[in-house]
Parts: structure tokens; C-alpha cells; sequence
């Protein structure tokens, strides 16, 4: 009888402990873990001389719960759009003769690494300019990849891949100063091209777009100002944002220490307003600059007291 | 935030490493993290005065000069595979992704995406990516309505912040072939500095009656990328 009894136990203890097994170890629970990725620094801007070469400490972080597989590149880029985009490129002669590679003593650019959950990978990436390379920039994204799983088996599955970049702006001179020209290419009212009119308790939006029309990026610093009939006068400083050669960028304002589109606080504006746009490249001066005017009228104001004015008539023809 | 992230702790280290050395009298090296107890600015070395560039031959700069933040550039998915489960004729199968971005430290961001290939068998047998209803078909670059049963495919959907206004209404994309060369297409993007910036990626299969038996699998490569 205790036999027995020791015997149901024994069957019910492996029941449950294979259920857990199952559980814990079947592909649909494993599937269902996050996969996280974060890198360190976002954006490194180098200007340097032919026969130079610099390092760069990266961070790369597995902020997921799986321990990953991670492969690394370089690509060449180009923009994508006019707020700062990538188009990553696979065809990397555009990076020719620029040197990349990391300086680990265990890991080279392009090698397959471990990087267990929770844990950050430092890599010393070496950038070698030699003496031939042209003097131009160069767009580049050191882009990190998780490696596949296995297959799952026995599911219909789409299984996902991450990769993370940060992009490197190159920039080969032997002067440090490069060609730098720049071309106003929009500035004017966000949604009006023209002979503006805007409603007076509206805060006015500009939108200002940039050329790069030299041979290396550059920053705007500079502002937008506006001055009004009544002395009213209020500025928008411009976002130091990369312009890269031969493209344009839809610039945006830094507001309260925070990235914003270009609009005023204005609470009232009244009568004709003139905006002008003033920038120096890589550094604060008027450089460049350009105006326009607009005018502002209290117009919903004005709408709302006719509308009043019509009812109140019609209130009193009716009550007579 | 996505239910399902774990938020990471980002730590500040020092700058030191089992792999390498640092040579500080000979510094020609930014380092990965800038520490502060608050914030951080972009690192410049290489010409500490106007000048100096003729000398040291470089000048570096990492970060953004304008963003006071330490949290590293970040992308997080919530899971490693989708899982159609057994497919039924006429019956669409659907399941979730949820996509995780923190551009704290980059100016701005983009999340793009592709396949390797169509969802294929081990018998080579592939489930086409679907051109949607008749009536507002879509491709890998345009979106369209797909509510019929008598559609079938394999596509995508996206809902969320930063997701492109092509996919309101609940319309449908072919994921981007990479055996086909074509091009990764935005599933999210701002141009702002932001934390948690979440949306939902739902992908769909539906099969005809023709569809040969088998398990179907491919691979969606995501690709985050901060703005320069």
C-alpha cells in the first residue's frame, strides 16, 4: 500500500516537472522575449588630414533578455529626406580609401561576437586617412546586426533581425577649413507661400529649408526674428542640425532647450510683421540672410463679432 | 511603453575595457559615454583652440552638441518570431509585433524595414506577399485596404507614434524583398528627441485553398538608425 502511495507521487512529481519543462522550453514561450539593442554615440563628426588616423570608443548594449549573436558593418549613406534620414548604402566604394576596423585585441570589424542580456560591448573603432584619399566628406553608419535563430520547426513563423546604427560624418581636409556654401532654398510662412495673411492670436510657424552648395556639412547657427508694427519683436534660434553636401535640410528651432518646430509664443501680432532668417555656417554671424513680410489681422476676432453683430439684429428685427 | 519591455539600465562607466588600453598622453580618442550625474553634451577633442587643427591634424566631435541627454540611441522589439500557428484556408492569421524607440542622444530617428524573402516551406513553396483587395491594391511602397477573406498573402500593418500616415485605417504593406532588391521602407520615424516611442507592427497571412501543406517561415530585419 505505501509502495503504492510513494509510487502515484513519484509519477505526479515528473508530470508536473515536465509540464514546467514544456512550458518554459517550448518555442511559442520563447518566442515571446524582448530584443533590445542601444548604441553610444549616435553621431561622430570627424574633420581630419590625408595621412592621419583617430579612434572612437562605441558602447553597445543588449538591453533585451536574450543573449544575442551580433555582426557588425560599415556602410556608406546617403540622405534619405530633408529632416536628417538615412538611405543606407551597401556599395561602400563611395568609402574608398578610408580604413575602418576596431582596434579589440579579440574582435575585428565584421566578426561575429557574443553579447549576452543586460550586458555592453566596447569597441575601439580605427579611422585611417591615408595620404592619397581625396579631400571630401564621407557618409558612413557603423551599423551592429543579431544574428538569426535557428529554426523554430513544426511553426509557420516570420522570426525578426535588429540592426543598429550610428553615423559617422567624415570630413578629409589638410586646412581644416573646407568649402562651405550655403543657399537659403525655402524661407517663408509654414502654411502660406505668399502674400500672407495670419490671424493675430495665431503664433505665426516658419519653415526654412537650407542648400549645401559647398564640398563639406555644416551647422546654421543663427536665428529667425521677427518685428512688428506696435515694436513687437521676438527671435527663434536656429538648430545647429548637420547640412550635408549637396543636399538640403528642413532646419528646426531650439526652444526652451528643447528641439521644436520654428513657431513663435507670440500671443497677439498685429499689422504688417517682417521675418528674416540670419545664419553663419559652423559658427554665429549674419552670413547669410533673408526677409520677408506678412501681415497679421485679429481675422477670427473680426468673424466672430460680425457673426454676433448679424444675430443681435436679427434677435432685435425679430423682437420688434 | 509596449507591455512586455523591460526598460534598461543604461549605466555610466568609466572608460575601461579587458580588450584595450587607453593611452591618455598620446589622446587621440573620444570615449563612448560622457558621465555626468545629469546629462551629457557631445564630445569634442582633437583642437581645444582655434588653430590647433594645423598640429594635431584631426579634430572630433561625437554626440550632438545640442542634446542634454545620456540615454543611448535604443531600439527594442517585444518578441524574436511571430507565430502564425496552423494556417487555415480563407481564415486570415494575424499576430503582433511591438516596436520600442528611444532616440534620447540622436537628434532624430528611423526605423526601417524588409524581408529576406516570402514566407517559403521547406519545400520551396512561398506565400506571395499580398496586393490586397481588388479595390485599393498595395505594394512593398503603398499601402491598401485589406478586409477581404478572399485576399490572400502575407503583408503588414502599423499603428502606433511616428508610424506613417499611409497606414491609418488599418491598411496593409508588402514587406520590402530583399531577393528582389528593394529598397527598406520607414515604419517609424520623428525627427524629434524622444523616449518611448512605441507602436505595434501587425503582420497577416491568409491562404487560398491551393496553398501547398507545409511550415512557412522568413525573416523581418528591422534597421534603426539615428538622424545626422
Amino acid at each position: 500500500m505505501k509502495m503504492k502511495k510513494q509510487k502515484i507521487f513519484l509519477i505526479g512529481i515528473l508530470i508536473i516537472f515536465s509540464s514546467l519543462l514544456t512550458y518554459y522550453f517550448s518555442p511559442t514561450n520563447a518566442i515571446a522575449q524582448s530584443l533590445g539593442l542601444g548604441i553610444y554615440p549616435p553621431l561622430l563628426e570627424v574633420t581630419i588630414m590625408p595621412g592621419k588616423s583617430i579612434t572612437q570608443v562605441y558602447k553597445l548594449t543588449n538591453s533585451g533578455e536574450i543573449d544575442l549573436m551580433m555582426t557588425s558593418a560599415m556602410y556608406a549613406f546617403e540622405p534619405s529626406d530633408e529632416t536628417g534620414g538615412v538611405k543606407l548604402i551597401s556599395d561602400t566604394q563611395s568609402l574608398q580609401p578610408i580604413f575602418f576596423d576596431f582596434l579589440n585585441a579579440n574582435l575585428k570589424l565584421g566578426q561575429t561576437f557574443p553579447l549576452p542580456a543586460g550586458e555592453t560591448q566596447e569597441v575601439v573603432l580605427i579611422i585611417k586617412v591615408p595620404e592619397t584619399a581625396t579631400e571630401k566628406d564621407y557618409y558612413a553608419t557603423l551599423l551592429f546586426q543579431t544574428n538569426p535563430m535557428a529554426s523554430l520547426g513544426g511553426l509557420s513563423t516570420s522570426q525578426t533581425q535588429t540592426k543598429i546604427g550610428g553615423n559617422l560624418l567624415l570630413t578629409v581636409s589638410r586646412t581644416g577649413e573646407p568649402f562651405k556654401k550655403a543657399i537659403i532654398e525655402e524661407f517663408r510662412l509654414s502654411n502660406c507661400s505668399q502674400f500672407c495673411f495670419i490671424d493675430s492670436f495665431t503664433p505665426p510657424q516658419f519653415l526654412l529649408k537650407i542648400k549645401n552648395a559647398g564640398h563639406s556639412y555644416f551647422k546654421p547657427f543663427g536665428k529667425i526674428t521677427l518685428k512688428g508694427w506696435l515694436k513687437q519683436e521676438e527671435s527663434l534660434d536656429l538648430l545647429p542640425q548637420n547640412i550635408l553636401s549637396d543636399s538640403t535640410r528642413e532646419i528646426q528651432c531650439q526652444i526652451d532647450d528643447q528641439v521644436a518646430p520654428c513657431q513663435t509664443k507670440s500671443k497677439f501680432l498685429i499689422g504688417p510683421i517682417r521675418a528674416k532668417v540670419e545664419f553663419g555656417l559652423d559658427d554665429l554671424s549674419s552670413q547669410y540672410h533673408q526677409e520677408f513680410r506678412f501681415i497679421a489681422l485679429p481675422i477670427k476676432l473680426t468673424m466672430a463679432l460680425f457673426a454676433l453683430t448679424i444675430i443681435l439684429w436679427l434677435i432685435k428685427m425679430r423682437m420688434e | 511603453m509596449v507591455q512586455g519591455f523591460k526598460r534598461p539600465a543604461w549605466a555610466v562607466h568609466p572608460m575601461t575595457s579587458d580588450n584595450y588600453q587607453i593611452d591618455w598622453p598620446n589622446l587621440n580618442m573620444g570615449a563612448g559615454l560622457p558621465s555626468s550625474s545629469s546629462y551629457n553634451l557631445g564630445v569634442t577633442t582633437g583642437q581645444i583652440a582655434p588653430g590647433l587643427y594645423s598640429s594635431t591634424g584631426y579634430k572630433v566631435r561625437a554626440g550632438f552638441q545640442y542634446i542634454h541627454s545620456i540615454i543611448p540611441f535604443s531600439f527594442m522589439i517585444d518578441k524574436i518570431a511571430v507565430d502564425f500557428g496552423s494556417l487555415t484556408v480563407g481564415t486570415p492569421s494575424t499576430d503582433t509585433i511591438g516596436l520600442e524607440v528611444n532616440s534620447g542622444s540622436a537628434g532624430g530617428y528611423s526605423v526601417t524595414t524588409q524581408e529576406n524573402n516570402p514566407l517559403t516551406s521547406t519545400a520551396t513553396s512561398t506565400i506571395a506577399d499580398t496586393t490586397c483587395d481588388p479595390g485599393d491594391t498595395c505594394d512593398e511602397s503603398d499601402a491598401g485596404t485589406w478586409t477581404q477573406n478572399t485576399t490572400y498573402g502575407f503583408g503588414y500593418s502599423m499603428s502606433g507614434i511616428d508610424v506613417p500616415s499611409e497606414f491609418s485605417g488599418g491598411k496593409y504593406k508588402q514587406f520590402a524583398d530583399i531577393s528582389l532588391s528593394e529598397a527598406p521602407q520607414a515604419v517609424m520615424s520623428g525627427s524629434n528627441v524622444g523616449v518611448g516611442k512605441t507602436s505595434t507592427m501587425t503582420l497577416k497571412v491568409n491562404v487560398s485553398g491551393t496553398q501547398a501543406a507545409g511550415t512557412y517561415e522568413n525573416i523581418i530585419t528591422f534597421i534603426a538608425t539615428p538622424t545626422y
